[in-house]
């Protein structure tokens, strides 16, 4: 599975959870439009931390960075 | 039963397409700001300058940073540089007369971090700009350290204490312009300086947010512009209501309004004694255990009110020049838990908390144990954020008294805050999904109480009086179960 395909996977889960449509293109807006909270950027901050190492402590903390699948690819491969 | 349900006391204005293309033309902008205005007279007396900055941004939006700027440091200029608000201990001493010596200061503190903020772009691997808000943190409460403790002449001591009040209003504004360094769209410093105490007012917490968050939310297009200035026209029709409700309040609860007449001629009252009355009856028996609970209950609503008014005329300004930012307040009443009434309650202030000491903690320590990685960093927000923030929000007392003793008073904020972080961090452990259900009694009726409940008992110690001991709190507490210490 490609790294896309694993954050893909991980978001359909979080979207689950919160009782939402599972299927989203790249660029829907998750955070911004209201479908996930501020808890669910924390449960990416962990993802992201566990699967690729990525450590936002000293690149700052931007949330919309999270905000689509798009801008979370960027953080992995910038 | 169905018009019922969708029924709003102000008409959703921005989702008539009629009204909508109306306000995009030059009559519409002008009905628009003509409406704008008159409610805005209602609630301040600054209405004119800011409808004539807001009117300015309206017809220019491709100005519309340059005209903030403009229209921030114009507003600081017509306030007679407000800003600059020296310790009533520092005012009786001898005064620089001159014309400059605000303006001076002000400015004189926006190069100090102009160059502040150079040095942390310019050096990106040097300490200085791997923690930058710490390390200015740091620096103003060794600044404030030095200023109670140096042997200063009166003129020395003047222009030190003049620079760190400065300083200190401007603090939270400079912390999000450093937190928005990596952001993609940030504008240079000498605009971002348009959003430092922004003409729509506020306080030393940024509202809304820093450069990039406006940036953001700022209206792309004459149909985003329509749409957000019809939102802030509603919303600030909404505080011209909930202000008139809080003065009918105010009349039922306590009999007396500003003016000293009674509101609208009504002539009952239930003449309920004031919080600060009941709380500093100490071990004196003067009010029957009821009516202390009717003097807390009182003064938590009319604050909710009063705070919810005062947030949403800003944001209903900020809306207007072209910023569609969320409301400060938003239904705290309908909360479903503790965490979420914080977020509700005073939403920038929260999310000032979050940038610059919940999602910094979050993001370093205790990575290896999730649950105490949000409590923690939840700790660091609501506990040792909200401390500082209040500790450094008026300097006043520390020029008077001194840096410890003022630290020492803040011992029952330092409980309040203690008990708020725990509880929030509790709540955020335990909260439920959203997609879980939950039935609509437990949802509408069982939280909002249990959460406003608490939050009431706990504004007990969110008192402004710093003079009265953590023990008369705790008395008062237990007097609302009638039990009384004596």
């Amino acid at each position: 599975m490609d790294n896309k395909q694993r954050v893909k996977t991980f978001l359909q889960g979080l979207l689950a959870d919160y009782g939402a449509e599972t299927e989203f293109d790249d660029n829907t807006l998750l955070v911004s439009s209201g479908i996930l909270d501020s808890q669910a950027v924390l449960r990416m901050v962990v993802f992201l931390e566990e699967t690729f190492g990525i450590d936002l402590a000293e690149r700052g903390f931007d949330q919309d960075d999270f905000d689509s699948l798009t801008n979370i690819m960027r953080l992995i491969t910038p | 039963m169905a018009r019922l349900a969708t029924f709003t006391l102000i008409p959703q204005l921005d989702t008539y397409p009629k009204v909508v293309s109306l306000a995009q033309t030059s009559l519409g902008k002008i009905i628009l700001l003509a409406v704008f205005s008159a409610g805005l007279s209602l609630q301040t007396r600054s209405w004119a300058h800011i409808s004539l900055f807001i009117a300015a941004m309206t017809f220019l939006p491709q100005f519309r940073p340059v005209l903030l700027t403009i229209a921030t440091f114009g507003s600081l200029a017509l306030s007679n540089w407000s800003i600059v608000s020296l310790p009533a201990s520092i005012q009786t001493q001898a005064q620089p007369a001159t014309f400059f010596f605000k303006p001076m200061i002000v400015a004189s503190v926006l190069i100090l971090f102009a160059l502040y903020y150079a040095a942390v772009r310019k050096n990106k691997n040097a300490w200085l700009a791997k923690r930058p808000v710490r390390t200015l943190v740091i620096s103003y409460i060794l600044l404030l350290l030095v200023a109670t403790n140096a042997p200063l002449s009166e003129m020395q001591s003047t222009y030190t204490w003049a620079f760190l009040a400065v300083f200190g209003r401007y603090l939270w504004f400079f912390t999000y312009t450093l937190l928005d360094r990596h952001a993609k769209e940030t504008p240079s410093l000498v605009l971002q300086s348009g959003y430092y105490f922004p003409f729509w007012g506020g306080s030393i917490t940024p509202f809304p947010k820093g450069a990039a968050y406006l940036r953001k939310i700022e209206a792309k297009s004459p149909e985003h512009l329509a749409i957000s200035q019809l939102k802030g026209i509603k919303l600030l029709y909404w505080a011209v209501l909930l202000g008139l409700f809080d003065k009918l309040l105010g009349q039922l609860f306590y009999g007396t309004s500003e003016s000293g007449q009674a509101f609208l001629g009504i002539p009952f009252s239930l003449g309920i004694p004031s919080f600060q009355a009941v709380l500093h009856d100490g071990t004196a028996h003067s009010y029957p255990w009821h009516t202390n609970w009717l003097a807390l209950v009182a003064n938590f609503f009319d604050r909710l009110l009063w705070f919810s008014v005062w947030g949403h005329t800003i944001i209903a300004c900020c809306r207007m020049s072209g910023y569609n930012a969320l409301r400060n307040t938003y239904k705290p009443l309908q909360s479903t838990s503790i965490a979420d009434f914080w977020n509700r309650f005073y939403y920038y202030f929260k999310e000032l908390l979050v940038d610059n000491f919940f999602y910094p903690t979050f993001l370093r320590y205790f990575k290896k144990w999730p649950r105490v990685r949000l409590f923690f960093a939840t700790f660091a927000a609501a506990g040792f954020g909200n401390v500082l923030y209040h500790f450094l929000r008026d300097i006043g007392p520390i020029a008077e008294k001194g840096f410890w003793p003022t630290l020492m008073s803040f011992r029952v904020y330092m409980f309040y805050a203690l008990v708020l972080s725990i509880s929030i961090g509790i709540s955020q452990l335990f909260e439920k999904k959203r997609a879980q259900n939950i039935s609509w009694f437990r949802k509408n009726i069982l939280s909002p109480v249990y959460v406003v409940g608490f939050y009431c008992l706990l504004s007990i110690f969110d008192s402004p009086d710093s003079n009265l001991p953590l023990a008369d709190h705790f008395i008062f507490l237990l007097k609302l179960f009638n039990i009384n210490l004596s």
